[in-house]
This record gives structure tokens, C-alpha cells and sequence, in this order.
């Protein structure tokens, strides 16, 4: 479920972003990597929506804050697969 | 429009409240106490602006009934009036718990939001006791000078996004906040200032209209100092 929450998220908010980089999405998409050109206010417009769908879905309240965002090799905010699974990590079965 | 003020309870933040309450806007209040005020467009939440799941619930739920947020107050404060050799740790925690920690979790977390909008308005509570480099409040006006610090940051970070972050620092204003200064103390106090008198509610209210006006776009990472301390 969640893989597809983010997939939602970022078409959702790609069609104001308008970036050609996003238009196929897999679990291996590159999201705030060197490699994305996603921005890191892109990036905070993406937790900010997830934060809010996840809520919607699993009315679990959750905060996406990690001290490693900004790392190359720890962020969970890395690749679709790393933010999915670190979702996965925060909501309690 | 629709405000978060933290702190409104009492003091400066109930006052805010009322004052935006009479203009006609929706305002959205919490502190660790309930308040007794009761006005239709006005709710309370019993929190503590230290918790961060109870303040990212307060924030999603008022987004959720009113769809936007366009200004946040960041007003929850605490003093205490001690040398530094005399402070113990559990107080300095204390201290930057509401006033830093605070401040940062629900600029954090409104931001969020206003990002959606591309607008809105964030004003932090500073206060003189940081610029005056006042004694007997090291902890105090240390909290208030890195709440200046994150302003001008933060207000950086949102520069391009229609969001504008500033401070507004008041000299003292006779609240519950500064009922323990010494009568001498505050004298001399306000005898440093450019003007001497105590502020007053509409004083802040002043700046914080400026703040949050449409044609404030331009202006960000701002700290102003009332009664002519700089
Ligand atoms: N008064 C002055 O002379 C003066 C001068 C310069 C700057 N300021 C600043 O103005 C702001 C308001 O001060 P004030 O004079 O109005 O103080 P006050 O009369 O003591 O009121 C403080 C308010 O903050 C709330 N509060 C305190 N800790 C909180 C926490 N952890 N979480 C949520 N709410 C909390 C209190 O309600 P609860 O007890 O219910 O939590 C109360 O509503 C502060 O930031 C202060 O630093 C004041």
C-alpha cells in the first residue's frame, strides 16, 4: 500500500512540479538523490502530502523527520523503495 | 483568516487572541491549561508546544477543518529570573523546551501547510531581554536568541515560497510573565529603553498587522524591537 501511496503522492504533485524525470515511477526512482532533480522543497511538499494521505489511509499520524535526510548514503529519502520502507518502519501494525 | 496562536490562555496570548477574534478572523489556541474563553470562531487546544505528535495533530486537524492557516503566532513563553550559577539543568531544558523547542516544532509543522498555499505568515515572540544582554536571564534570553536565529534561517529556507518569517521582540508588558522582576529592576530596565514605558498590547498588535499584511510580502527574517532597542 504505502509504494503506492508515494507513487500517488508525487504524480499528484508533479503535475505542478512538471518534471519529465517523474513520469515513471518504480520503487527504484531516485527521489532526493544526486542523481533526482527533485529539490529539497520539493521534497518537503512531498512529506508534508504524505504525512497527510497516510493519515487519510491508516488514521495513524506520523512525521517524516529524519536526521539523516540530507545524507547520500542513510536518508531514507533516497529512493521510493527507501521512503516506503521507512513509512512502513514509523506505523505500528 | 485563519491563525494559530500558541500560549492563549493568558497574558499576551489571550490578548492576541481577542484582538484577531474582534477583527473577524478564526483563531486556533493552545497551552498546557484550559482557557475559559468561549467565542464561535475560536478553539482550544489543551497541549503542550513541546510535544511534537500532539502539536502535528493540532496542526493537521485545523488544517483539515479550515482548509488553510495564514498565520502562525509562535507566543508560548517562559521566563525565570536566576544567575546562571544558581540555574539548574532541569529549568534551562524547561526553558528551551517551550520557547525553542516549541517554536520550532509548530513553524515546522504549520510550514507544511502554508507550503501548499504558497503564502503565509509566521511571527515569532522574541524579546528585548536578548539584545539588552539583561542579567538574571541568561537562559531566557538565550532561548529568545536562538528563536532569532531559527527566524532568519527559516525565513531563508521559505524565502521563495510566499511564506515570510519574522520576530517581534517587546520590551516588558505587564503580564504574569514578568510579575517576579524586583520594582528597581524593571526601572532600570525600562530606563535603557529609547522610550520609557511599558508596552502595551496594541503595541504588538501594531507590528504583527504589519507582519502579516499582503503588501509584507517583501519583507522576511526581520527581528523588531520595540521601544527603541536595538
Ligand atoms: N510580558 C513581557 O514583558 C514580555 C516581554 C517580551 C517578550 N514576551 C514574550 O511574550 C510571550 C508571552 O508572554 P506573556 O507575558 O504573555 O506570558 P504569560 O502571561 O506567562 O503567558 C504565557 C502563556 O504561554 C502558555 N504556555 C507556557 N508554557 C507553555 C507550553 N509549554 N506549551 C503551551 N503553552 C504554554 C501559558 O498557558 P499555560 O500555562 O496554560 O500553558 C500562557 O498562556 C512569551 O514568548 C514571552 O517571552 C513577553
Amino acid at each position: 500500500m504505502i509504494p503506492s501511496i508515494i507513487i500517488k503522492s508525487i504524480e499528484g504533485l508533479n503535475s505542478s512540479w512538471g518534471l519529465e524525470y517523474f513520469q515513471e515511477l518504480n520503487a527504484d526512482t531516485r527521489l532526493f538523490h544526486p542523481d533526482s532533480p527533485m529539490t529539497s522543497m520539493q521534497l518537503v511538499q512531498l512529506v508534508a502530502r504524505l504525512e497527510e494521505v497516510v493519515e487519510e489511509e491508516t488514521g495513524q499520524v506520523i512525521t517524516l523527520a529524519d536526521e539523516h535526510a540530507m545524507s547520500q548514503k542513510r536518508s531514507p529519502f533516497l529512493t521510493i523503495g527507501s521512503l516506503s520502507e521507512y513509512i512502513t518502519s514509523l506505523l505500528t501494525p | 483568516m485563519i491563525f494559530i496562536i500558541s500560549g492563549s490562555r493568558k497574558g499576551i496570548g489571550r490578548e492576541l487572541v481577542e484582538h484577531y477574534l474582534s477583527s473577524g478572523h478564526t483563531v486556533i489556541g493552545c497551552s498546557r491549561g484550559l482557557t475559559e474563553l468561549a467565542h464561535p470562531n475560536y478553539t482550544h487546544f489543551e497541549l503542550d508546544v513541546s510535544d511534537e505528535p500532539a502539536v502535528a495533530s493540532m496542526v493537521k486537524k485545523t488544517a483539515r477543518a479550515h482548509g488553510r492557516i495564514d498565520v502562525l503566532i509562535n507566543n508560548a513563553g517562559i521566563a525565570t529570573m536566576n544567575p546562571v550559577a544558581l540555574t539548574p539543568l532541569t529549568t534551562a531544558k524547561s526553558i528551551f523546551n517551550t520557547n525553542f523547542h516549541g517554536t520550532f516544532l509548530l513553524s515546522r509543522e504549520v510550514a507544511k501547510v502554508m507550503l501548499k498555499q504558497e503564502r503565509g505568515r509566521i511571527i515569532n515572540l522574541s524579546t528585548v531581554a536578548h539584545p539588552l544582554k539583561l542579567e538574571g536571564e541568561a537562559l531566557y534570553a538565550a532561548s529568545k536568541a536562538a528563536v532569532e536565529s531559527f527566524t532568519q534561517v527559516q525565513a531563508r529556507e521559505l524565502g521563495p515560497t510566499g511564506i515570510t518569517v519574522n520576530a517581534i521582540g517587546p520590551t516588558p508588558v505587564l503580564t504574569d510573565l514578568v510579575k517576579g522582576v524586583p520594582k528597581e529592576k524593571m526601572d532600570s530596565l525600562l530606563q535603557r529603553q529609547a522610550i520609557v514605558r511599558f508596552g502595551s498590547i496594541e503595541d504588538i498588535t501594531n507590528v504583527i498587522d504589519f507582519f502579516i499584511r499582503p503588501t509584507s510580502d517583501f519583507i522576511t527574517g526581520q527581528v523588531l524591537y520595540l521601544g527603541g532597542i536595538s
